[in-house]
């Protein structure tokens, strides 16, 4: 037993060098990183240690502005898009023919690069000096002023990027729940048809608590991916994120590491750890809602 | 509610040009009294559970018709059928408890038949008590035993009080012990409500010990229906005759001459005791205790249904030999030093009542030839073979190519 032990030891040691060194010492680094004060990263010299760092991004305009649209983008998407997914996904399941076809038309934003799909929403959204872009092209044909999304009021903005982040994520919610409404054994369906149960309670009462953990887990990953959100911003509205007021929580990391000459590891640390304690929390409360409503 | 099945036929489309339609059930008439049990029977594959789902209607015939006494149920949706049906796997719903499992029919119920939620609690209570479950219902499935998810399955069917209750290899999901215990309780519970009930089965055994009638059936084709016993002792075909019985009966390559049955060049049998074997009641079989007026009465009921046709008249006029298969019942043997069918010995097992003696014989079709003695009989092992007469009534003559039986029960 004792020499099993060992052996076993032996066999993790390779994945645990790894995750000490790329992992393990890194997250202990940001930690103290964002704790030291001043830190020169040229010289690597702080010139204390403290909480300076924290209460000096609490200040930061930018922080605060980047920590609302996070939040917004978050609260706006991960229900939209989950509800979504689950309706294409219930849809696509009761029909036949042709399935496979919608299949691969919802899958294929996942295997689209996010910066071409940037492209096509400047297409869709983008005023230039030769064309409104199309969405506004239709507005003007309902009659409505046309609106500047990209560049324009906040409220437009945000519209597009939650609609770009839903639109992006949904291709891999839906494939995810398309199987788990598969893995639902039909002897279910049958015994409630020959019951006379009636579709919506059908999906209520069986379905849904059938794919429960499935939903949890889609819900779970949504937040903690919505959180992390940058790339699409920056997709959308270039790397000056500050500027257009459409900055992220992990948009305001990397302009403290690199953006405008960076430098500023200590705040980005300081940040960073800050977005890790949302995302626990967050995760934590989800994980006590779901072991109250999934039964698995 | 007398159930009618008339020339239900159940046809699959092939998937392709090269893969023929595949016929599950076969023009299949049959009528169910009022409150009886029915057992479908036969291997897997053969259309019985596809019989069941036509008459549950979650499947659609091809043709024919289904009618609940006189009312045609064929295009009516399953829920407008007031039936009730039991899965294979019990199908029960993992997230609720067992009360809520037998109050989901209920909560289904519209219009005037709606219930308020005191009126569900006590029918699904009365259900529960029924199949004895009462204790258990706060319980979620996981937390059950197989025999009891099964109980709930049935009180979930039964809730509804349904016309018919349907059945899908019901006990095929438990162990050995567990199965003889419950098939006793469907048994009960069957009486209990007088429900007509249709249950489908590939174990012979399960389905002779509880039905009033059987079905059996293969490849989509009604083989043959009646009593149990009545099938038993009374097999139409080969297959029918193989099917039931455990140990299986034994089948030998023989020959049919002049009103003799031959199994190599031995002569086991003489065709000649139209009349019932009076002594069928006398010896200890697995059916001892059948009297001779009821054996007499079915070898009448065998006579007067097969008429002519099969009738040992023909038989006898035939007077080359006819190659054919000999069924022997295992119970259809007795040790005799002078019998006429020699044997090689291979073993005896030793079951308490009686013995199985496991011998070999140059005819045989199979591996071995099981044979029930009773007890006190005493086979002398030091032996190399083991010499039987057959007794009459437990032997039967099958034609080669279609496995109809020629002869046999008394003819």
């Amino acid at each position: 037993m004792e020499n099993n032990n060992r052996k076993a030891w032996l066999y993790l040691l390779p994945a645990g060098i790894f995750l000490a060194v790329f992992m393990i010492y890194p997250l202990i680094d940001v930690f103290i990183y964002s704790i030291e004060e001043g830190f020169n990263f040229a010289s690597q010299t702080s010139q204390g240690t403290g909480l300076f760092n924290f209460s000096y991004i609490l200040h930061d305009p930018y922080f605060l502005q980047a920590v609302r649209n996070t939040a917004l983008c978050v609260v706006i998407t991960v229900p939209i898009s989950t509800g979504l997914s689950l309706l294409i996904a219930f849809g696509l399941s009761s029909i036949k023919p042709l399935r496979n076809l919608f299949q691969t038309i919802y899958f294929l934003p996942y295997v689209t690069n996010t910066l071409a799909v940037g492209l096509v929403f400047m297409i869709l959204f983008k005023k230039t000096a030769y064309t409104d872009g199309m969405v506004n092209l239709l507005l003007q044909a309902f009659g409505s002023p046309t609106v500047d999304f990209i560049d324009g009021p906040y409220w437009a903005k945000m519209m597009v990027l939650c609609i770009y982040v839903i639109w992006i994520v949904m291709p891999f919610k839906i494939l995810i729940l398309t199987s788990a409404l598969a893995s639902v054994d039909q002897n279910y369906y049958n015994a409630a048809k020959v019951d006379g149960t009636r579709g919506w309670r059908i999906f209520w009462r069986i379905t849904l608590p059938m794919i429960s953990p499935t939903v949890f887990y889609l819900i779970i990953t949504g937040f903690i991916g919505a959180f992390k959100e940058y790339s699409d911003a920056v997709a959308l509205f270039g790397t000056d994120l500050n500027a257009a007021k459409m900055n992220t929580i992990v948009g305001y990391i990397y302009d403290m590491l690199y953006g405008n000459g960076g430098g500023y590891p200590s705040y980005a640390s300081a940040a960073a750890i800050l977005l890790f304690f949302i995302i626990l929390t967050i995760t934590v409360i989800n994980l006590l809602v779901s072991r109250r409503h999934v039964y698995y | 509610m007398k159930v009618t099945i008339e020339n239900l036929t159940k046809k699959f489309p092939g998937r392709g040009r090269k893969d023929p339609e595949t016929i599950a059930v076969n023009d299949f008439d049959f009528e169910i009294p009022s409150g009886e049990l029915v057992g479908l029977l036969g291997p897997s594959g053969c259309g019985k559970s596809t019989t069941l789902l036509m008459i549950c209607g979650l499947l659609q015939p091809t043709e024919g018709r289904i009618l609940f006494d006189e009312e045609d149920v064929t295009n009516v949706p399953p829920e407008e059928r007031g039936v009730g049906l039991v899965f294979q796997n019990y199908a029960l719903y993992p997230h609720m408890t067992v009360e809520e499992n037998i109050m989901f029919p209920l909560g289904n119920l519209r219009g005037k038949d709606k219930l308020s939620k005191e009126e569900m609690r006590s029918r699904a209570r009365q259900a529960a008590s029924l199949v004895q479950i009462d204790t258990l219902l706060d319980r979620r499935p996981k937390e059950l035993s197989g025999g009891q998810q099964q109980r709930v399955a049935i009180a979930r069917a039964l809730v509804k009080m349904p016309r018919v209750l349907l059945m899908d290899e019901p006990l095929s999901n438990l162990d050995a012990r567990l199965r003889l215990q419950t098939r006793v309780e469907i048994r009960r519970i069957q009486r209990e409500t007088g429900i007509t009930t249709i249950f489908v089965t590939h174990d012979q055994e399960e389905a002779m010990s509880i039905s009033d009638t059987i079905v059996v059936m293969e490849a989509g084709v009604v083989q043959q229906i009646g009593r149990p016993q009545d099938v038993y002792d009374d097999p139409h075909n080969l297959f029918v005759a193989k099917f039931l019985g455990t140990p299986p009966i034994n089948v030998f390559e023989g020959s049919l001459k002049d009103g003799k049955i031959l199994i190599g060049d031995s002569e086991v049998f003489e065709i000649k005791d139209l009349a019932p074997d009076p002594a069928a009641h006398l010896y200890e079989g697995p059916d001892a205790g059948r009297t001779a007026k009821q054996a007499e009465e079915s070898a009448g009921a065998a006579l007067r249904r097969d008429g002519v046709k099969k009738g040992p008249g023909r038989l006898a006029k035939d007077a080359g030999s006819i190659p054919v298969w000999v069924g022997i019942r295992p119970e259809g043997f007795f040790l005799d030093e002078e019998g006429p069918l020699v044997c090689s010995l291979k073993g005896v097992e030793v079951m308490g009542r009686d013995v199985t003696v496991v011998s070999t014989h140059p005819a045989f079709q199979g591996e071995t030839i099981r044979t029930i003695i009773d007890a006190q009989s005493g086979v002398d092992t030091t032996k190399s073979e083991v010499r039987y007469r057959v007794r009459p009534g437990k032997i039967f003559v099958f034609a080669k190519d279609s496995g109809e039986r020629l002869y046999g029960a008394g003819e």
